[in-house]
């Protein structure tokens, strides 16, 4: 299959709203105007926690359900007039939804049967796509003789047969095994790049998303929280939601003492942080964020410094290569880090300096909501 | 003490089904009987009263049989065979395409219609034999073969959509949409994944449908024309002049003709897709 240029805005949804009545007599907005434009070549995550409105969204594309008001175009014509079963598009489902009665060659084919291919054009693009999801051989097997994962490759070689010009996947690993479904994450993400469509990807794993997407837009209550490359949603938070939502990490809030061009002060009520972030402005209240991986202990005999943070260590857990601080601050705030392990011993009680480096620090004013990042 | 109770369970559990099945195994074996005076009696094993049933020469006196000639049974058993097709065929169809109705699209008064779909199954049938004579007398409707097929539509659609709309609900929709995704149709999805899959259910449920039909007496007793008689409407006028062997050998032709169809029924209900 060849790989066209791709097109920047290939899918385009425009100010969605959906809204679902509750068996209370209320409302739920799945959808709360949406504004999103995907690239016809992209792996693009949509993240949250369940009820954040991206299974809608990709029902909706899908053509399972319907919009409110709001428009989807699809390389420039309008996808919400057609049925499902004319849509460019097709789907992995969650729960794979193979057909039990059918064989796997006959699940596989059935996009090209009801389509009425000829048979022999028909059977060589059945067994090219059990190859390429690396499960040739099995046509003449019953769904049921599977394990879960051949399913989800039957389930994934049955979508691509028909050469949609989008994938949509609904949460397709999440009946996996952790290392089957680590292996799954490399293979999806190297199938996508083979096919050259967009795959439009539904997760509430934070890890999933980082590790396969180009592009990841985190959903909260049918907004969207940030939209971003992994390395920014990651490193660069944009609110106090996806902070908490992506990773691990020490949230602590502050007011700025001092912004100079070159670094901020800020009071953590007890503590003071050291941060490089120079477009605060003195008295600000604000969130920080640290990622406890970014805190090293200072040998004894380095001298002290101010970029660090005085604590009593609680508790240590070793979690393999690394060991888990949870440590107090003298305010009382907690604080966790992620230190290298080593052979010395740390006994719980003992001070600690977890030492930053300023550029670490990720500083969100609390302001409203950032909703247009990019 | 522990022992004794298990045996006196294991006793009721033998007397509940000595009194479950009793009858019917005395009336399979009384079918034997040769006494043509008391059926109670036992004399000796005989075939005649079969033999006797399907025209064959026994030594039995005329005198001891009932049934005048082998071609008033033929035709009974005729009337309720044909009966029992049309009417699992059409409310086979009925009961089918209203259960996926149900099942799959939603529209107001859903919920209404559901519930007047069951009603049929519990109305007394008496009360459903009257109001269907009363309705085909109303409307100038001669009693006949048509009119007993109507009649039991009425209650077999019913049946049929319970039973398929249980397996409807056993099946993931999902797959519906995934037939829909890949490019089918609503024709397409329901002939080549949901009939697949909901066919057990109806086979079953048609299945067991012939046999109430063909069992059927209470509502058949009051919308039978003269010419129309069925083999529950006939039996139960010979039975009025006394019971006789005969009987019971028709009683047990009846009661293997339906183990063998319910049986099917049942394995076709509850096969696995």
């Amino acid at each position: 299959m060849a790989v066209s240029d791709p097109t920047p805005d290939f899918l385009k949804i425009k100010n969605a709203f959906r809204h679902f009545a509750t068996p209370e007599g209320g409302s739920v907005r799945a959808l709360d105007g949406i504004n999103l434009n995907v690239a016809s070549n992209e792996f693009i995550t949509l993240l949250g926690p369940s009820g954040c409105g991206k299974t809608t969204l990709l029902n909706i594309i899908a053509g399972f359900e319907r919009l409110d008001s709001g428009s989807i175009l699809l390389g420039g014509s309008s996808l919400l007039e057609l049925p499902a079963h004319q849509r460019p598009v097709n789907t992995v489902f969650q729960s794979y939804a193979l057909f039990p009665h059918l064989n796997i060659g006959d699940n596989v084919g059935y996009g090209l049967d009801v389509a009425g291919v000829a048979k022999k054009e028909r059977n060589r693009r059945v067994s090219e796509s059990l190859e390429m999801v690396g499960l040739s051989g099995v046509e003449k097997r019953r769904p049921s003789q599977l394990s879960g994962g051949q399913q989800q490759r039957v389930a994934l070689a049955r979508a691509i047969i028909n050469r949609p010009k989008m994938l949509l996947l609904d949460e397709p690993l999440s009946a996996l095994d952790r290392n089957l479904r680590s292996k799954m994450q490399i293979e999806l993400k190297n199938l996508q790049s083979e096919l050259g469509i967009c795959f439009l990807f539904v997760t509430h794993d934070q890890e999933e998303a980082l590790t396969m997407s180009d592009r990841i837009v985190v959903l909260n209550g049918g907004k969207i929280e940030q939209r971003g490359t992994p390395d920014e949603i990651y490193h660069r938070p944009a609110s106090r939601f996806v902070t908490e939502f992506i990773g691990e990490s020490n949230i602590f809030s502050g007011r700025v003492l001092e912004s100079t061009p070159e670094f901020s002060r800020i009071d953590l009520g007890g503590a003071e942080v050291i941060c490089n972030n120079p477009t605060l402005s003195a008295g600000e209240q604000v969130s920080l964020l640290i990622r406890p991986e970014h805190f090293h202990l200072k040998a004894a005999d380095e001298p002290s410094s101010s970029r660090g943070l005085n604590a009593v260590l609680e508790q240590s857990v070793f979690i393999g290569r690394d060991h888990q601080l949870h440590c107090r601050m003298g305010n009382g705030q907690e604080v966790s880090a992620l230190i290298r392990s080593s052979f010395k011993a740390l006994q719980a009680g003992q001070p600690l300096t977890l030492e930053y480096d300023p550029a670490a620090w990720h500083v969100i004013p609390e302001r409203e909501r950032v909703n247009e990042v990019i | 003490m522990r022992k004794l109770i298990n045996h006196l369970m294991s006793g009721y559990g033998a007397l509940f089904f000595i009194f479950l099945y009793a009858p019917v195994i005395l009336v399979v074996a009384y079918s034997f009987n040769s006494n043509p005076v008391n059926v109670m009696i036992w004399k000796e094993f005989s075939f005649d009263w079969y033999i006797n049933l399907f025209g064959g020469e026994t030594n039995l006196s005329d005198s001891s049989a009932y049934v005048e000639s082998t071609d008033q049974l033929f035709s009974a058993l005729k009337v309720s065979l044909t009966v029992a097709a049309f009417a699992t065929v059409v409310s086979t169809v009925l009961g089918t395409s209203v259960a996926v109705a149900i099942a799959r699209y939603r529209f107001r008064l859903q919920g209404f219609y559901r519930l007047l779909l069951m009603v049929p199954m519990v109305m007394p049938d008496i009360v459903l034999g009257i109001a269907l004579l009363i309705f085909f007398v109303g409307v100038g409707m001669n009693l006949g073969v048509t009119s007993i097929v109507i009649g039991h539509c009425t209650f077999l659609t019913s049946y049929i959509f319970i039973v398929v709309s249980a397996r409807l609900a056993g099946m993931n929709p999902m797959i519906e949409s995934a037939s829909a995704d890949l490019g089918a149709n609503e024709w397409q999805t329901f002939r080549r994944v949901t009939l697949p899959l909901i066919l057990p259910g109806v086979i079953g449920g048609a299945l067991l449908s012939f046999i109430i039909s063909m069992d059927d007496l209470v509502i058949t007793y009051f919308i039978s024309g003269v010419d129309s008689t069925t083999l529950p409407v006939f039996i139960m006028s010979m039975i009025r002049r006394g019971i006789k062997p005969e009987i019971n050998a028709i009683a047990t032709m009846m009661l293997m003709a339906s183990v063998l169809i319910a049986s099917a029924g049942i394995y076709f209900k509850s096969r696995k897709a």
